[in-house]
């Protein structure tokens, strides 16, 4: 019995709930504001108090608050401080706060965005997105003027999905650049952005885009639904989201796209899909996604049908390449050696004559060798990136072929894995098929072809049962829509592609006149001329 | 097209050898005669179908006659689905023992296929339904390869003389067959989760003429290649006769391939009959959620596949002598006897109408 008690007298306590405390009014006393103030920010260096009085304005006492670095100087001094300072006077001192509060706001701020806060929380919002405070004794209420001006990066090409042709420009960390961009490519007045703060501490914007009539209305209720219910510290990145809001929290497979392209997201928005953009981060969302979105890339659009429809297909053969070519190896040379060649089967058994370790051991090395590399390039400095090149192509491939540590046939397949790896367009399914290769490879050197088709139905029973926001994983393939086919496995040329894809859930809509078939000019004369006398 | 998955790939199997060892050249006809039997059975059970237009089966019979007839029936159902899905599981194990793992033991098999088709059910039908429906596509890449294949092989002389066995001999020739093509009666349970229900009788006769096409496929082109005594002597002969594929010099020996196709189709047709056996059990004890038993049954059908089945000669002989008995009667008599009842219920009630 002591010992019980001893053991729950030790026991962890539960982690402290640190909740954001409730609204608190302003004062009507000026400088028992800026202490309050002061008392949430600290003594922050960057945060600048200024304060100043006008004896014309019935000796009104003003103060001014502006986190340096986040405000453009300029606009301040010459838009807020000059004004109210030296251009306007007033002579009467029968002027109540109230209505200089009135007078200042509507008339003496030529500023774009005007704001009123009665609580010092939504005021500290708008501090810390730009805004400079300007605070008044004796009323319990303040404005917040637009002053917004940090530095931001510039618009540059996107660094994971480029194209050779097509636009250049990929979204950067700012959100209302993002939504500009999307605006310059939807100049519609059904496009509809809904902005959202989500993150208690970090109160990062997060916008909802899509174009009004085309989105499911379901899909948008139940994406706001879930933005609506993320109750979390922290929205750094759009992947925060995207965990937070995904179908199938335990899935390898994404249920979301991301990119950084401005063209993606505008092409997904046009065939139904919901845009996500976050500031702070130049990688957007959109949903709902099925398995056949990641392996389209903006560029099918930009070429021709024809090698779009090849390149999609190299895709798709990259895409099982990748996951299976090891696995298959490991299968066929340690359990179903009759498959191979006569030929073949005695070079191979001839290469792994000298090696001291199982297929699956070699191919195990080699992959995770492969892995350690890649990770180890995505973060050098670029001076010495050549150098890791050349350490793993010469050391780590031929140097361990001829140490007779793998055999040269494992490393061909291990670099042909890694490069089909990089052929899909999307990073995210990409890194999925990382992650399930090693899993194949462990089932076929157990269980052999029966094991990897056991896994591969396990796979597919698995992506069949999944869904994007209502929207079947496998969609149109299963269920099978053999229309919606066109912008799958192949692209039909753009003037076949008359309707949109379902992904909005069985809202059909066609975004196009049918038989635009490009035609030579006396044929397009006959059909007129057929057209009239009908 | 789950009707085609239901009934192929134990048939594709299995009945090469039983057909040809009573029909040699005029399997075919057998075939076409269990087929067109066939066509009977899933006339039954569309109308059946039809008339509780999708309803859950044994509530139907519970509303129409008494809730113990339903129970009783309910009771021999489920005995009927394990310890088909039992035979099946085995068939299974018996064959990947026999051709592609040598050594592995029977358990290990037993276990790892159980575990897979849990999870297939636990995802439901819907699911099965889809992947179902991929599997199927990949017949467009593997009949064109055999025939490819093997182009050089055929000799369509080996066919003949076409006639030489009696008409009783052909009909003894398609009892087994007829007793696969009775598993469209699982329709029965698959029934409420049909989009169309009132299609039943369609669904049914859609998936028998394909599995007759593809019947018909393979025992033809094993004959043409081999000739029909070679279906007599070999336990499996459709993946003897892919085994010869060669195209060129560098690809050969292919039977691995097709038997890994075939896999995945048996893990299909194990997954419906355990989802049919689990409703089965759904609707006789009349629990809201299924979820709970489906691993209770699994392991009831493993036990049964490990401890009934340990010798492949006894499987053999009731595949050609005693199952068509017990398919008759819960696929066929137990299905009709119910169509009756309805029947008499109904034209009782007509005539209790009148009079009133």
């Amino acid at each position: 019995m002591k010992k019980k008690q001893q053991a729950s007298s030790k026991k962890v306590p539960d982690p402290e709930e640190t909740s954001v405390p409730a609204p608190l009014q302003l004062n009507a006393s000026l400088e028992a504001n800026l202490q309050e103030i002061s008392k949430r920010i600290g003594q922050s260096s960057d945060v600048v108090f200024r304060r100043f009085t006008n004896e014309s304005l019935s000796s009104l006492s003003l103060a001014f608050i502006y986190i340096d670095g986040l405000v453009n100087s300029e606009i301040i001094n010459r838009n807020l401080l000059q004004p109210l300072m030296e251009t306007f006077t007033l002579k009467s001192d029968s002027i109540a706060t109230e209505a200089a509060f009135s007078m200042i706001k509507d008339q003496m701020l030529p500023v774009g965005g005007v704001k009123e806060g009665q609580t010092v929380e939504s005021l500290l919002g708008l501090l810390f997105e730009g805004y400079t405070l300007i605070l008044f004794d004796g009323i319990q209420k303040a404005l917040a003027a637009d002053t917004a001006g940090w530095e931001k990066r510039s618009i540059n090409e996107p660094t994971s999905q480029g194209v050779i042709r097509g636009p250049k420009e990929g979204f950067t960390e700012s959100l209302r650049t993002g939504t500009s961009m999307l605006r310059r490519r939807l100049k519609t007045s059904d496009l509809r952005i809904e902005e959202y703060k989500i993150g208690q501490r970090t109160q990062t914007g997060v916008a909802l885009v899509y174009l009004d009539g085309l989105a499911s209305e379901s899909v948008l209720t139940e994406i706001r639904r879930r933005l609506n219910s993320i109750n979390t510290d922290s929205i750094l990145e759009s992947n925060y989201i995207e965990e937070f809001i995904q179908d199938g929290g335990l899935t390898p497979f994404p249920t979301i796209q991301n990119t950084e392209r401005p063209d993606a997201i505008a092409g997904g928005i046009l065939e139904g899909q919901v845009g996500i953009i976050i500031d702070g981060t130049p990688f957007a969302l959109l949903a709902p996604s099925t398995f056949f979105n990641f392996f389209q890339s903006s560029e099918d659009y930009y070429q021709r049908y024809d090698i779009s429809s090849f390149l999609r297909l190299i895709r798709y053969s990259a895409f099982f390449v990748s996951m299976l070519l090891p696995a298959l190896y490991i299968a066929v040379t340690t359990f179903h050696q009759e498959m191979l060649p006569t030929t073949l089967l005695i070079s191979l058994a001839a290469q792994r004559e000298g090696v001291p370790l199982p297929a699956l051991a070699e191919a195990l090395l080699m992959e995770l060798t492969f892995d350690v590399l890649r990770e180890a390039g995505v973060r050098m400095p670029r001076t010495i990136g050549p150098a890791i090149s050349i350490v793993g192509a010469l050391v780590l491939g031929q140097a361990a072929v001829q140490a007779g540590l793998v055999s040269a046939a494992m490393v061909i397949v291990v670099s042909f894995t890694a490069i089909s790896n990089f052929v899909i367009p999307s990073l995210a399914i990409a890194n999925s098929i990382r992650l399930i290769r090693f899993v194949m490879m462990l089932v076929a050197a157990s269980l052999g072809l029966f094991g990897i088709m056991s896994f591969l139905i396990v796979l597919l029973i698995h992506m069949a049962g999944l869904r994007s926001f209502g929207v079947p994983y496998l969609s149109p393939l299963a269920p099978m829509t053999p229309r919606y086919l066109k912008d799958i496995f192949i692209r039909v040329p753009l003037w076949d592609m008359t309707t949109r894809p379902m992904t909005n859930l069985g809202k059909e809509t066609r975004r196009q006149a049918s038989n635009q078939k490009p035609k030579p000019a006396e044929d397009q004369q006959q059909d007129q001329q057929g057209g009239d006398s009908s | 097209m789950l009707v085609v998955t239901t009934i192929l790939p134990t048939a594709i199997v299995v009945l090469p050898e039983i057909i040809g060892s009573y029909a040699e050249q005029d399997s075919p006809l057998a075939i076409s005669l269990s087929t067109l039997i066939g066509f009977g059975i899933a006339a039954l059970v569309g109308t059946i179908i039809r008339y509780n237009n999708g309803a859950s089966f044994l509530d139907w019979i519970g509303a129409r006659s008494s809730p113990l007839l339903a129970t009783l029936l309910g009771l021999l159902l489920l005995q009927y689905y394990l310890d088909t899905s039992a035979t099946i599981l085995r068939e299974f194990v018996n064959f990947v023992k026999d051709t592609v793992l040598l050594n592995t033991p029977i358990t290990v098999m037993t276990t790892l296929i159980l575990v897979v088709t849990i999870y297939m059910v636990r995802q439901g039908i819907e699911c099965i339904a889809r992947v179902n429906s991929l599997v199927i596509l990949l017949f467009l890449f593997f009949i064109p390869l055999y025939l490819f294949g093997l182009a050089g092989e055929m000799n369509v002389h080996r066919l003949l003389p076409i006639f030489d066995h009696s008409l009783s001999t052909i009909t003894l020739a398609s009892l087994t067959p007829t007793s696969w093509m009775s598993e469209v009666a699982i329709l029965l349970f698959l029934a409420p989760y049909l989009k169309s229900p009132q299609k039943a009788r369609l669904i049914g006769y859609m998936g028998l003429i394909f599995v007759f096409l593809m019947m018909m496929f393979s025992m033809i082109t094993t004959m043409m290649v081999f000739g029909p005594q070679y279906l007599k002597l070999t336990t499996y002969p459709g993946f003897s006769t892919v085994g010869i594929i060669q195209i060129g010099r560098f690809v050969e020996n292919l039977d691995i391939l097709f038997i890994s196709y075939w896999v995945l189709a048996i893990y299909l047709k194990f997954s419906i009959f355990l989802f049919a056996t689990v409703e089965c059990f759904k609707q006789t004890f009349r629990v809201k959620s299924s979820r709970p038993f489906i691993g209770a049954l699994g392991l009831v059908i493993a036990m049964e596949c490990l401890f009934t089945w340990t010798d492949p000669a006894k499987l053999n002989m009731y595949n050609r002598e005693g199952r068509f008995l017990v398919f008759m009667v819960f696929n066929v008599l137990l299905p009709l006897a119910v169509l009756l009842i309805n029947g008499r219920r109904q034209a009782k009630s007509k005539r209790k109408g009148c009079e009133t």
